[in-house]
């Protein structure tokens, strides 16, 4: 026994058993649903309606059978098919769309190489499906930017490298941004029925497809030139890092080796930080280089490029970088902060004239008896290589002018940074030169060093070198260049070039007035021999 | 390619006279076109709304008037005009598909 409920479908009064009326409400319901969405819903769920209604009346036989039971209604329901088999046969609506250019997107359309479109590789037809617009504009634009600077050439190359082909249906339907499933293969003979149908179509609507369209191509022509100049950036950007990688390995030497990285800036690091500091700044200034990039990448072209994880861990080791390069370097500067000078003062045996000469430490010189000249050399290099730097550690020298009587001196400035005063004047005193009396002769090295331990803290030297009045000074050539105050162009003139060439050397004599030039019209140069072999060495 | 070839056979059934939609759906099933009558009403109501078809309500001896549809001028036009369609793919397709028939019988030789 079973309780009966009475509907009335379309003005028909039906008996219908009370779990089969939930059945065909709740059908009833999806497939109302179902429609609901699209226009003439209302119409296409009466017509359901209706023939459902004839259905029931067909198996209505009065006086045996009066009442709709489960099974009718299951029956009836399969021969009207379930939602679900609407919705394959349903979703693309070919006579509604007012348009076919745009087909079902499936949201993401990949790159890829067109061949049943193609000149030479199918790229241009590939970005063409890519960014929705006609091949033929790409392949102007690929044109004009060929023979305005032949980038065009470059970027076809890297494209079609980078491309895949659309091999498949699938690929190309993937190209065209077309979700790959049944209706969608299925369009291609709806295609050319709206080919036909396009006849039928008035004129209104054509022409507001056309201005659709063009509105269309604006817009996707920002979008391409976008990315033609994100693609720009990324190319030039990769040439930049390879350039600076370049140029980092080729300064520095390769990460791990040591010997090499004595240069400025690095110099001024501790030795055991070098190659830490190194990658730590390396990573500061590519990290969020690379980010750009794959920012670029994602925001122009809607591929990710680096997973979550990656961006969090690049964004950790740019942190840690930063954190490191930033307390290193906050340590270093505060390293500079005091400045300290230590002056030394020696007297100088007294003589009625003095040879001023360079002993150039960037020359290695080997004496005659060394046993070993492969090891003197190598150790010779290695101090030239870590201790003396041509212009941050060169001498430099200025004569002063003492009284008759007195006698004369060298003074040494020694000057340094440091975090304090006491260290700064500490790292002054480390500061070694070798200042060299042989008989009248005064043999100054041309740089100072430094310890192998120590750091570039703008250390300076500075000599004065105080001679009586009276005194005759003979200065060679190549000590010029450390002497700032002296006129020797001048005085080089009044040798009047003998033999054509520069003198070697230059005399001068220490006056009331300052120190003057000895020759003082165009006579003959004279020579000065040493006249003392006594040596005399003078170490601070 | 079922969805338009479906509605080239329902135009073309329609066009033979007025019809039922259960008429319809009986000559579909037998072409195993279509199975379930729910995915018609849709169709032809697009095919009416595009004015290729049009109907008459009709009072039925057994139960509420039924809808009979006809083929429209328009829908006339356009059923030529796929009947041209048609025979250009079949040609095709049979052009496509000759030699390969032709090969996998000589290769099963």
């Amino acid at each position: 026994m079973n309780r009966t409920i009475i509907i009335n479908i379309n003005g028909i009064v039906f008996h219908i058993e009370e779990d089969a009326y939930e059945v065909l409400r709740s059908y009833m319901i999806a497939v109302k649903k179902h429609f609901g969405h699209t226009e003439d819903s209302h119409e296409i769920v009466g017509d359901i309606e209706n023939r459902i209604a004839e259905m029931f009346n067909e198996r209505i036989v009065q006086g045996k059978k009066e009442v709709i039971t489960m099974q009718d209604v299951n029956e009836v329901t399969a021969q009207m098919g379930s939602v679900d088999d609407f919705e394959t046969e349903e979703t693309t609506a070919p006579f509604t769309e007012p348009s076919y250019e745009i087909p079902p997107m499936s949201g993401e359309r990949k790159l890829m190489r067109d061949p049943d479109d193609k000149v030479f590789g199918g790229v241009c037809s590939g970005l063409g499906h890519y960014f929705g617009i006609e091949a033929k504009w790409i392949r102007l634009i690929l044109v004009l930017l060929f023979v305005f600077g032949g980038t065009g050439f470059l970027l076809y190359i890297i494209l079609w490298i980078v491309m895949p082909l659309a091999k498949t249906r699938a690929d190309r339907m993937a190209m065209r941004g077309e979700a790959p499933n049944l209706q969608n293969f299925k369009r291609s003979f709806q295609e050319e029925m709206e080919g036909l149908r396009s006849n039928f179509t008035g004129a209104e609507a054509g022409l507001r497809k056309g201005l659709q369209s063009a509105g269309k191509f604006i817009v996707s022509a920002f979008i391409i030139l976008a990315k033609v100049v994100g693609v720009l950036f990324i190319i030039g950007a990769c040439i930049g890092l390879v350039v600076l990688l370049i140029s980092v390995f080729a300064s520095f030497g390769f990460l791990g080796s040591t010997t090499d990285m004595a240069m400025f800036p690095l110099n001024v690091i501790e030795p055991g930080l070098r190659t830490p500091m190194l990658i730590s700044a390396l990573a500061v200034a590519i990290i969020p280089f690379v980010a750009l990039v794959a920012l670029i990448i994602r925001v122009l072209f809607n591929k990710s490029v680096m997973g979550r994880y990656t961006g969090f861990t690049l964004l950790a080791g740019w942190l840690i970088a930063v954190g490191f390069t930033t307390v290193y370097a906050t340590r270093t500067l505060n390293d500079f902060r005091e400045e300290s000078t230590v002056v030394e003062e020696r007297a100088l045996e007294l003589l009625p004239a003095y040879h001023l000469s360079r002993n150039d430490l960037t020359v290695i010189k080997l004496s005659q008896n060394q046993a070993d000249r492969t090891a003197s050399i190598r150790q010779r290099a290695m101090d030239r290589n870590r201790n003396i730097l041509e212009g941050q550690s060169r001498m430099y020298m200025h004569i002063a002018k003492i009284d008759s009587s007195q006698g004369p001196s060298i003074r040494y400035e020694y000057s340094a940074h440091g975090a304090t005063y006491d260290r700064a004047a500490q790292r002054a005193g480390r500061i070694n030169y070798q200042l060299q009396q042989q008989g009248d002769t005064l043999l100054f090295d041309s740089h100072f060093n430094l310890d192998n331990q120590e750091l570039m803290r703008d250390q300076e030297l500075h000599l004065t070198l105080n001679i009586p009045v009276g005194t005759k000074l003979v200065i060679d050539r190549d000590l010029q260049r450390h002497i700032w105050d002296l006129p020797f162009n001048q005085c080089e003139e009044n040798y009047g070039y003998p033999d054509g060439n520069r003198p070697d050397q230059t005399e001068w004599i220490m006056t009331e007035s300052g120190l003057k030039c000895a020759i003082a019209a165009p006579p003959e140069p004279e020579e000065i021999t040493p006249v003392d072999s006594a040596e005399n060495n003078l170490t601070p | 390619m079922r969805k338009g070839i479906l509605e080239y056979c329902i135009l073309s059934i329609i066009s033979r006279g007025e019809i039922y939609a259960s008429d319809i759906i009986g000559e579909l099933k037998k072409a195993k076109l279509l199975v379930v009558e729910g995915t018609l009403y849709p169709l032809l109501t697009r095919l009416k709304n595009n004015e290729l078809l049009s109907y008459v309500w009709k009072e039925s001896t057994s139960g509420p008037p039924r809808k009979y549809y006809e083929i429209t001028p328009a829908g006339l036009e356009v059923l030529d005009k796929l009947d041209t369609t048609w025979e250009e793919l079949v040609f095709a397709v049979q052009t496509a598909t000759e030699g390969r028939n032709k090969q996998t019988i000589d290769s099963s030789k």
